[in-house]
C-alpha cells in the first residue's frame, strides 16, 4: 500500500518535472507556463474574494444543474420504465440531447435565455439523457427472480424500491454519475466562458485568454480540475450513504 | 379443501403439466414427487400465482400470498439473514434464525454465506411469510443429512397447521416430513 502511494507520487513529480522542462525550454510566458508559475499565480488569487466569489457561483449554476438534471433523470427512467409509451415519446428528444453539439447548444440557449442562467440549463441539459439511459438501464437490469419473490412475498412500493431496486440501479448511477460530474463541469464552465457570465469561473478564464495571462489560465483550469474531483467524490459519497448496505459492494 | 382441476401448462408446444387434478386437505402435508422436467416447479409455481396455466382451475387456493421456497435461494444478497426476514414483515425472524443458523452468521450479508446456509434462510423465509399455504420446491438441496433433519424438524414445528405441499426428489423426505406423496409423471 505505502509502495503504490511512493510510486504515484513519483510519477506526479516525474510529470511535473517534464511539465517544468518544457516551460523552460518554450521560454514564453504568454505561450506555455510551468507548474511553478501556476503555483504562484494560484497563491496570488487564493487570498482573493473574487476567486471565492467565482467559485461559489460556478459550482452553484453547476451543482443545481447537476442535481437537477439527476433527480429529473431518475424519476423520467423510473417512469419510463414503469410506462412504455413514456420511453417511446422521450426517446426523439433524449436522441437529440444526446447528439446536438454542446457548443450550438450553448449559442442557441444564450440566444433565448441570456446568460444569466445558461451554465444551469446546459449542465440540466448535458446530464439529464446520461442518466435517464442509466436509470432505465439499471431498472431492465433487474434481477426477475428477486421481483418473482417480492410478487410472492408481498414485498411492495418503498420496500421493493429499495430491497429489490435499488441494488441493481446504484451501479448505473454511480458510473453515470462519475462521467455526469466531469460533463458537467466541462460543459458548464464552457457555457461560462461563451456567455461571459458575470463573476463566474468561465468569466476568469475568458479574461486570462484576452489578457494573455496565460499563468491564470492554467491555474483556474487546475482549479476547474479539482472542483470536478472534489464534486465527483463527495457525490458519490452521497449515493453511498443513500444506498446505505442494501448495495453490495 | 383445495382442488386443480385439469390443470395444463404447455412450454414451446411440449406439455410439461397434461389434466393434473389434486385435491388438498387444509392443514395436510403432500409431497409431489417426479422425475426432473415432470412439471414440479411449474405446478408449485402455478399455485403461487406466479405463472397462468394454458387451461384448468385452482379452486381455494386464497389470493393472499403464500410462503415459498424457490428452485433458487432468491435472497437480498446484500442483506444478512434477519433482514431477510424483516423485510417481508417477520418480527421475530432472529429468534428463528437461531434455530437453524450458528449465531455468528446471522449479521453477515447472505451473499457470504455457504449455499447450505443460504438454503436455511430461504426455508425460514417462507415459514415467516403470513400465509395459509407454504410451497417448497426441492427445500433440502443443498444440505447434509444431519442439516436435512434439523431443517425438516424446524418446518414441522413451525408450519402451524399450514397446508404444505413440497417438491422432492427422495421418498424419504416425504415420510420425514409427514406427507402424502403426490406423483406428477
Amino acid at each position: 500500500m505505502r509502495n503504490k502511494q511512493i510510486k504515484k507520487i513519483l510519477i506526479l513529480v516525474f510529470w511535473l518535472l517534464v511539465w517544468e522542462g518544457a516551460a523552460r525550454l518554450a521560454d514564453n510566458s504568454i505561450v506555455f507556463v510551468g507548474p511553478l508559475q501556476v503555483a504562484l499565480a494560484l497563491c496570488k488569487l487564493l487570498p482573493t474574494a473574487a476567486f471565492w466569489q467565482s467559485v461559489g457561483l460556478s459550482l452553484l449554476k453547476i451543482g443545481s444543474g447537476f442535481l437537477g438534471g439527476f433527480f429529473l433523470g431518475v424519476i423520467l427512467g423510473g417512469l419510463a420504465y414503469r410506462y412504455g409509451l413514456l420511453e417511446d415519446f422521450a426517446a426523439p428528444l433524449i436522441s437529440l440531447m444526446k447528439s446536438v453539439p454542446v457548443a450550438s447548444f450553448v449559442i442557441l440557449a444564450l440566444i433565448f435565455m441570456g446568460s444569466k442562467y445558461l451554465a444551469v440549463i446546459v449542465v440540466f441539459t448535458i446530464v439529464i439523457p446520461l442518466i435517464y439511459l442509466n436509470t432505465l438501464a439499471g431498472f431492465r437490469a433487474v434481477d426477475r427472480q428477486l421481483l418473482e419473490m417480492a410478487q410472492v412475498f408481498h414485498i411492495r412500493g418503498w420496500k421493493r424500491i429499495r430491497y429489490i431496486y435499488q441494488p441493481s440501479l446504484y451501479p448505473y448511477l454511480v458510473s453515470a454519475s462519475r462521467t455526469a460530474v466531469g460533463m458537467s463541469w466541462k460543459s458548464g464552465v464552457a457555457a461560462e466562458v461563451i456567455g461571459v457570465s458575470a463573476a463566474s469561473i468561465g468569466e476568469k478564464l475568458y479574461l486570462s485568454k484576452v489578457y494573455l495571462e496565460t499563468a491564470d489560465l492554467f491555474a483556474w483550469t487546475l482549479v476547474i480540475i479539482v472542483l470536478s474531483f472534489l464534486c465527483e467524490k463527495c457525490f458519490l459519497l452521497l449515493l453511498r450513504t443513500l444506498g446505505g448496505k442494501v448495495v453490495r459492494r | 379443501m383445495r382442488t386443480v382441476k385439469g390443470l395444463c401448462k404447455n412450454y414451446d408446444g411440449r406439455a410439461v403439466l397434461d389434466e393434473v387434478d389434486f385435491a388438498f386437505k387444509d392443514g395436510q402435508v403432500y409431497c409431489l414427487m417426479g422425475a426432473s422436467g415432470h412439471g414440479k416447479t411449474t405446478f408449485l409455481q402455478i399455485l403461487s400465482g406466479l405463472l397462468q396455466p394454458d387451461a384448468g382451475e385452482l379452486q381455494g387456493f386464497p389470493s393472499s400470498g403464500v410462503g415459498m421456497v424457490f428452485q433458487e435461494d432468491r435472497l437480498c444478497e446484500a442483506l444478512n439473514p434477519v433482514e431477510n426476514l424483516q423485510i417481508i414483515g417477520c418480527r421475530n425472524s432472529e429468534v428463528l434464525l437461531r434455530e437453524i443458523l450458528p449465531a455468528d452468521c446471522l449479521g453477515q450479508p447472505v451473499g457470504e454465506l455457504s449455499g447450505g446456509m443460504r438454503r436455511r434462510v430461504a426455508v425460514a423465509r417462507a415459514i415467516a411469510a403470513e400465509s395459509e399455504t407454504l410451497l417448497m420446491d426441492e427445500p433440502f438441496t443443498g444440505l447434509d443429512e444431519e442439516t436435512k433433519l434439523r431443517v425438516i424438524r424446524f418446518i414441522r414445528e413451525h408450519r402451524q397447521g399450514r397446508l404444505l405441499i413440497a417438491a422432492t426428489h427422495q421418498a424419504e423426505d416425504a415420510e420425514l416430513l409427514g406427507g402424502e406423496i403426490l406423483r406428477l409423471d
